[in-house]
């Protein structure tokens, strides 16, 4: 299809609807009317739900992959600049349609995309779409704009340091993913960000938004022939390109424990390690999000409620492809509360849990899950994390099925094999550390 | 609208229904109203508001309480967060915090996303979301929660701890030390009423006594909401509300009985500077608003003004952001009863930190200026606001949440007439609320900044 105009592939679609089914893929899963289809490259995934408000995630594929050192935050730029203004949608106009219409487009740079996310009441889906398209496919790129939106980025880096909490999990992120892609930074640094021209904004949007490289999700009150009628007229003259993602090296088994120290005179002590864990298409990834809740609950009732030492105590499963997980606590005691932690986590390698324990922290699991799907933004940008980064977006739709599967011998399997080796960062006065204790 | 003295519309109408939904609940069947709301008193006096939304298999129960740091004397300064800690501890039904987490486990919930409390200024909100099967069961647990808390000395003594914990963790943000500066100066007579961690040392030594008095005062049915939100049938939630908060005993409004003083007008501008170990520079500048039972209209015209101002495309943006003086500039007014707070918080950097402070200031100046705002800014605003509305109600378990945090503050008819009342807002009525509330007034502004950029300020 390179090359040719896709309005006539539609046509041809819409005379010869035979010929449409083996082309477009409808799936219903557990009654949900959800359907993917391509279009000349670009893969389109489509909820339809009776909702007031619609939600599109244009997913920009590769994250990392697609930056070096000297153009991190690249993307957040590019698209925070058209944000600002695009050839259709002057500045003054496009913030003006988007308040009268209650209409929101957010960009959320990630280690292995960049989501150009879409939220609008659905009666003016038409209209945002029109909006939405124009921002991303015709960005004004002006001088102005590209340095408003440069020293807004920069704020927020500089941010990221004051903030205690996103600080330490940023030191623990880079003992942990060091000589690993992940420790480039997708939505940059001071320096990456003063470095990037105007000119190199205007090259990379021309070079790089392709269609092989974006996932479109919708999640609302949309017809799919309308969403693809939608698509041709606006995406319709981007080329395909070839873009196909680079496979990011393992991670698990090429680290020690580690501990990074960052002396901060703050009024607690801010701890954060990282773990390996598997990533969503690997079958260990339920059982681990079951082990990692069933630890979750009992770091809080061991070392909150029984002990006091912490107020917050956590530990959760992160989504990237070079699958990670994320243990984080404050505390006075940092030794104390981490004798506790590590007792905890070798009790869940060491011991079978018991069954009443698992069926209750699946039951948990599930109405998390089902929390999760309130909203059509967080479908949206759920199906497409799944769609990318698991083995196909209809596994979040069966997510209760594979939990419910989990049993307490696949818990111990798993936390065996991915709780140790944690990296940790601290933030505090490393005074109140044993140094030894968290070399576990 | 009196805190403490909601009425309800249609009462008249309630009054003239034939049947009752239930033995307990009072002659009034609910109303469907906005947003599949709908609401009745029982008996004691308890508002149940049932919230239909069938998204997805799951209710959220919310319990909201008028308490919060306004109903804090000195001596009990912080103490309504204590408290709604202490919730999650034993009751006659559940001896422990230990039980009762494993009560919770049984019913598919843990601490967090799936249950959680929250104090403000105005209210102490309680919830848990559960699978509709327990809907039941989730209503008892709530019920054991609120009505006969144990406040054991030992887990009381456990959860200071904790609340301290919670503490050192928010001092150890910047920007809370520079709203906690602000503040101060802000609510200069009653501080501790607008400061929810309150005193250290109050929560120290805070007893079981104290506590008791807490639940005396405001833990009861005349004080309280339930709003249940999710996949309900309101008649079903209405009768089993009746039959399970039966029991809970009205007492006298503690509104009526303990009022809560008004914040004194401020008198002067005043500026503060904090210095921490910071990469950014942000200002915060404070306004006292207005109150919703003084001035309901303005609160609209309020909401409607931050929203203009917001706005990318507004000149208060261009003047200030796109000038290049701020990387963010951001106007709020938050609804209270008692004075409501209008904030303006700015980020800047090195290079423009003085510049930006001065231009800031006299751009809120200019705020009240003729045409300062277009029509169309005016009017985008409306529907800015209306549209959020639709977003808030989307997700039935935050919905529960920011209806109960509204129901505190306003009643719940301010919130289901809301959005008639922001169309309803003139330029005139927004221009009336500038003049009263900013152009001319006094105000705190705080400056946060490192060490280095403290020595470049003039």
């Amino acid at each position: 299809m390179r090359g040719k105009p896709i309005t006539l592939l539609v046509r041809l679609i819409t005379l010869l609807m035979v010929i449409i089914l083996p082309f477009t893929s409808g799936v219903s899963t557990a009654g949900c009317d959800v359907s993917e289809f391509d279009i000349d490259g670009l893969k389109v995934i489509l909820k339809k739900v009776d909702s007031e408000v619609t939600a599109v995630s244009l997913f920009f594929k590769g994250g990392v992959r697609n930056i070096d050192p000297s153009n991190q935050g690249i993307e957040p730029l590019l698209f925070g600049t058209a944000k600002r203004g695009s050839e259709n949608y002057p500045m003054d106009l496009l913030h003006s349609e988007l308040a009268r219409m209650g209409t929101s487009i957010f960009v959320i740079p990630k280690m292995d995309f960049t989501i150009v996310s879409l939220r609008c009441l659905s009666r003016y889906f038409d209209e945002s779409w029109d909006i939405f398209t124009d921002v991303l496919l015709h960005p004004a790129l002006d001088e102005k704009g590209v340095e408003l939106a440069r020293q807004e980025l920069i704020a927020r880096v500089r941010r990221q340091k004051d903030l205690p909490d996103s600080h330490v999990r940023m030191v623990a992120w880079d003992l942990f993913y060091r000589d690993h892609p992940y420790a480039l930074k997708p939505q940059g640094t001071e320096s990456s960000l003063l470095s990037i021209s105007t000119a190199d904004l205007k090259e990379y949007h021309k070079n790089q938004v392709i269609l092989s490289r974006l996932l479109l999700v919708v999640v609302g009150k949309v017809d799919q022939s309308d969403i693809e009628d939608k698509v041709v007229s606006s995406f319709g003259k981007l080329p395909r390109g070839e873009y196909r993602p680079k496979l990011l090296p393992e991670v698990k088994g090429n680290r020690m424990p580690g501990l990074k120290v960052v002396d901060r005179d703050i009024p607690t002590n801010y701890i954060c390690g990282v773990y390996s864990a598997p990533g969503l298409k690997e079958k260990e990834y339920y059982p681990m999000q079951i082990a990692i809740n069933i630890l979750s609950n009992r770091l809080f009732e061991e070392v909150r409620t029984k002990r006091g030492l912490v107020y917050q105590v956590y530990t959760s499963l992160d989504k990237v492809s070079s699958n990670d997980g994320i243990l984080c606590l404050t505390t006075q005691e940092p030794s104390a509360a981490m004798e506790v932690i590590f007792l905890e986590v070798g009790r869940l390698r060491n011991e079978l849990v018991e069954a009443k324990v698992l069926q209750d922290t699946i039951a948990i699991s599930i109405n998390d899950y089902y929390l999760s799907k309130g909203s059509v933004s967080t479908q949206a940008s759920m199906l497409g994390r799944y769609e990318l980064n698991g083995s196909g977006w209809e596994d979040y739709l069966r997510i209760e099925d594979k939990m419910k599967a989990v049993t307490p011998e696949d818990i111990m399997e798993v936390a065996r094999e991915y709780l140790e080796n944690i990296n940790f960062g601290f933030l505090g006065d490393p005074g109140k550390i044993d140094r030894e204790l968290f070399l576990f | 609208m009196k805190r403490g003295g909601t009425t309800k519309r249609g009462l008249a109408a309630y009054l003239a229904a034939v049947f009752l939904l239930s033995a307990f609940v009072q002659s009034a069947p609910s109303q469907v109203q906005r947003y599949g709301i709908s609401s009745t008193i029982l008996e004691n006096g308890l508002e149940v508001i049932a919230v239909e939304n069938h998204n997805v298999p799951l209710v959220t129960i919310t319990i909201a309480v008028k308490s919060g740091a306004c109903t804090e004397p000195p001596a009990y300064d912080g103490l309504s967060h204590l408290y709604e800690h202490m919730f999650f501890k034993g009751n006659k039904a559940i001896s422990n915090q230990e039980s009762y987490l494993e009560r919770l486990r049984e019913l598919g919930v843990e601490l967090g996303r799936l249950a959680n409390g929250s104090t403000s200024t105005e209210s102490t909100l309680y919830f848990i979301t559960l699978r509709r099967d327990y809907l039941e069961q989730g209503m008892i647990f709530m019920k054991d929660a609120i009505q006969s808390p144990l406040f054991d000395e030992e887990e009381l003594e456990m959860e200071k701890r904790v609340v301290l914990a919670e503490y050192d963790r928010a001092e150890a943000t910047p920007r809370r030390c520079l709203q906690q500066e602000v503040d101060k100066r802000l609510w200069y007579k009653y501080p501790w009423r607008k400061d929810v961690l309150g005193d250290r040392e109050i929560i120290t030594t805070a007893t079981q006594d104290k506590m008791l008095t807490i639940q005396k005062k405001f833990y009861i049915p005349n004080n309280s909401a339930l709003i249940i939100a999710g996949d309900i049938d309101p008649k079903e939630i209405f009768n089993m509300a009746g039959e399970i908060f039966a029991d809970w005993q009205r007492r006298e409004d503690p509104f009526m009985k303990y009022p809560v003083p008004r914040h004194p007008l401020l008198e002067e501008v005043q500026e503060i500077v904090i210095v921490r170990p910071v990469n950014t520079i942000s200002i915060l500048i404070g306004f006292h608003g207005p109150s919703v039972s003084e001035d309901e209209r303005a609160t609209y015209a309020a909401d409607v003004l931050s929203c203009i101002l917001n706005n990318p495309a507004s000149g208060f943006q261009k003047n200030l952001v796109d000038s290049g003086l701020f990387t963010s500039c951001s106007v709020a007014y938050r609804t209270q009863e008692y004075t409501g707070p209008i904030t303006i918080f700015a980020r800047t950097n090195t290079q423009n930190l003085n510049t930006a402070r001065k231009a800031l200031i006299e751009e809120v100046q200019r705020i009240g200026q003729e045409d300062y705002f277009s029509d169309e800014g005016l009017k985008n605003a409306r529907q800015r606001l209306e549209a959020q509305q639709v977003y808030d109600v989307e997700l039935a378990s935050m919905f529960a949440y920011t209806l109960g945090s509204w129901w505190c503050s306003t009643g719940l008819d301010y919130y289901l007439d809301y959005i008639p009342n922001v169309k309803r807002i003139t330029r005139e009525d927004v221009e009336d609320y500038i003049n009263t509330y900013i152009t001319g007034k006094p105000f705190v502004i705080g400056v946060l900044l490192s060490q280095e950029d403290k020595e470049l300020l003039t």
